[in-house]
């Protein structure tokens, strides 16, 4: 099979955004990694289409974000999800400089919340941007961005830490 | 201060590296298989002169195809109907006045509550704010609780719980802060128990509503420390029970049970732990998972979750029984984490428990009957092929389950497995005497899940996308209900009976309520 100019180079470019952005989201690493390699072997099938998209990193992330929803939901029994959120919750207590207390927090906001915080502070995408990833109005990514910040805030405590928005 | 983006950056470290050669033998392992799957489907379409009706994307799963004569068939097809690792089921007529006398049924479709009142009529379908995820009747069959999707779009992100009366008017919004997390109405009144983990997770409580008011709690919360586990009524809706665990190492399970004997009115109360008596000896981490209630209400059926370990959920726990004064325990076998896999005798200790672990569904299981005072198990019914989904009729006096052929698990790279197609359509409804004398096949080719209607002698069943009614003295199925929203495996390639593991969660009351 011959592979198309350019793919592996996009690949590699966009591995480490949406590695990052499904950690966030999903809390898992090997999640992570089995979602991003599936991202980006949608990349590679869609490559005649990517290669006329403006923004494909957008793209990717979205594809990343609706197969995480997937998967979450194809997964979901009452006892996997109330064990997700314990294991969240228990390692709240560790040492804040590890991350781990970061991610927790995260893990604990509604996935809604969870993904718009992390498209716009993780990707850095804009507020349009982010509602496009997400197929929703711009105002509802404010709002779901208010509360996800209020909702790390409540949770983190004593980890304080700033936003820079890219706009508002 | 740091920023947030920095700190996000800190807490994922190191990303791995892309790896172009898995990706690319991802993307020439899929081209391959559209070859194969387009050639497939286009030699069955020609080769039985059905007629493609629709295809669909929804899910990326259904391919319709109508037989060659335009009519309906009653069993499932008899080849893959579409690209391999896809299944088409036939669409049916259904007969819902079949059901006249069985009780009430309730089940979602799309955005919609399909509801069978039993009268015989047409089924209602009404419409939901957004996909019910789990559907449950009231004891005396007045009032129906709903739980929608909690999904990111639905209606207010989480999902909510909704009641309506069982004509599906008066819908009201049961009041709690956040989705619940799971809710349960008492089996003897209408009386709904509500997980509320709160906005923070750590200031939960449970609150109970009573009918005819589920718009406002009927006693004060009971604050509960979360993570939250499971919560239960006894089978005499004296009681319920709920799990919570220790938020950090050695990360114990603690058991709970509030008394409910005056509810209503008198509802919510304390909290008194129950001495489960199920401490870690060598592992440092051992907890335990609901399994159910043995059938004279006086035990509680426990799955010991070691080490909390998704993995070993997967494979099968062992059983614990115990009292909830916790005088008496006794340990069962392994067994997959599937309640429905244990069938109680109606006012005794017996039980007929599907027995045996490992994911794979090639794997052996038997039903085992079970004295769960003293856990002493003897085999029951030992064929060849998996024996699972045991039912016992509510008089105690019949016994019905699925046998299987023993099918080996064959070519994981193919999902599904043609194989594990071949052994889904193996399943079919055995009906014997509780010791498992003078067993009949009531139906084949595909039978998940019976039940028993309250007559002790019709089953109702799912086959290939639709609930059936059988009389199992006179073993003709109908169709009743469907066809039902599809039920996906985990892979995402086919129906969860194709799936080559048999998932935990996996079971198709899951969604549906059925009052008989």
């Amino acid at each position: 099979m011959r592979e198309p100019d350019g793919v592996v180079d996009l690949c590699s470019r966009l591995q480490p955004a949406v590695y990052g952005a499904l950690l966030l989201y999903c809390g898992s690493r090997d999640t992570a990694e089995e979602l991003t390699q599936e991202t980006l072997a949608r990349v590679w099938e869609h490559w005649s289409e990517v290669t006329t998209m403006e923004q494909p990193d957008q793209w990717a992330l979205r594809v990343a974000f609706n197969l995480a929803k997937s998967t979450f939901r194809r997964r979901k029994v009452a006892q996997s999800s109330h064990r997700l959120l314990s294991d969240s919750s228990m390692i709240t207590d560790a040492d804040p400089s590890s991350g781990l207390v970061l991610r927790a927090a995260v893990a604990t906001l509604p996935p809604r919340q969870r993904a718009a915080i992390v498209l716009r502070f993780f990707n850095d995408l804009s507020v349009f941007d982010t509602a496009r990833a997400l197929d929703c109005a711009p105002g509802t990514v404010k709002a779901l961005t208010s509360q996800a910040i209020a909702g790390l805030r409540a949770r983190l405590g004593a980890v304080a830490f700033a936003l820079e928005e890219r706009d508002a | 201060m740091p920023d947030l983006h920095d700190l996000f950056s800190h807490a994922i470290g190191a990303a791995p590296e892309f790896d172009a050669v898995a990706v690319r033998r991802v993307v020439a392992r899929r081209r391959r298989r559209r070859l194969i799957g387009a050639a497939a489907f286009v030699a069955i379409v020609v080769a039985t002169g059905s007629t493609v009706v629709a295809t669909s994307r929804h899910h990326d799963q259904r391919v319709l195809i109508a037989p060659p004569d335009g009519g309906t068939t009653s069993t499932m097809p008899t080849t893959t109907t579409g690209p391999p690792g896809r299944l088409g089921y036939p669409t049916l007529d259904t007969h819902p006045e079949a059901f006249r006398g069985f009780g009430k049924l309730a089940y979602p479709s799309d955005r919609a509550l399909v509801i069978l009142d039993g009268t015989g009529a047409a089924p209602r379908s009404v419409s939901l704010p957004a996909p019910a995820e789990r559907v449950r009747w009231s004891p005396d069959g007045a009032w129906l609780a709903v739980q929608t999707h909690s999904d990111p779009d639905a209606a207010n992100g989480r999902g909510e719980l909704l009641v309506m009366k069982a004509d599906a008017t008066g819908l009201v919004r049961v009041p709690v802060s956040t989705a619940p997390s799971d809710w349960e109405w008492s089996p003897t009144r209408d009386v709904l128990a509500v997980v509320d983990e709160g906005p923070t997770s750590r200031n939960g409580s449970i609150t109970v509503f009573a009918a005819p008011d589920f718009a406002a709690p009927a006693a004060k919360p009971i604050p509960a420390e979360f993570p939250f586990g499971f919560l239960a009524w006894s089978p005499d809706g004296s009681q319920f029970v709920f799990k919570t665990y220790t938020a950090k190492a050695p990360f114990v399970d603690q058991l709970w049970t509030v008394d409910q004997s005056g509810c209503p009115p008198a509802c919510g109360g304390s909290p008194r732990e129950v001495p489960v008596g199920i401490r870690p000896k060598s592992q440092s981490d051992l907890g335990f998972l609901f399994a159910g209630w043995s059938g004279d209400g006086r035990r509680l059926l426990l799955w010991l979750d070691i080490a909390h370990s998704g993995s070993s959920v997967m494979d099968g726990l062992a059983v614990e029984s115990i009292t909830l004064d916790g005088t008496s325990k006794s340990e069962l076998p392994r067994m997959l984490v599937k309640p429905s896999w244990t069938a109680t005798v109606a006012g005794t200790s017996q039980a007929v428990i599907a027995v045996g672990g490992d994911r794979l569904w090639d794997s052996h299981r038997q039903l085992d009957s079970c004295d769960l005072e003293t856990g002493a198990c003897t085999p029951l019914v030992v064929n060849p092929g998996p024996t699972i989904d045991p039912a016992v009729s509510p008089d105690g006096q019949r016994l019905a389950y699925v046998a299987t052929d023993p099918v080996v698990f064959a070519n994981n790279d193919e999902l599904p497995p043609k194989s594990s197609i071949r052994w889904s359509r193996s399943r079919r409804l055995v009906v014997a005497s509780l010791d498992n004398q003078n067993p009949q096949v009531v139906v084949t080719d595909g039978v998940v899940a019976p039940r028993w209607a309250g007559d002790g002698r019709h089953l109702v069943f799912w086959r290939a996308g639709y609930l059936w009614l059988v009389d199992a003295d006179r073993p003709e199925p109908v169709a009743i209900a469907g066809q039902l929203a599809p039920r996906l495996d985990d892979f995402g390639f086919g129906a969860f009976e194709q799936s080559p593991y048999i998932l935990p969660g996996d079971d198709v009351w899951n969604t549906i309520a059925w009052l008989p």
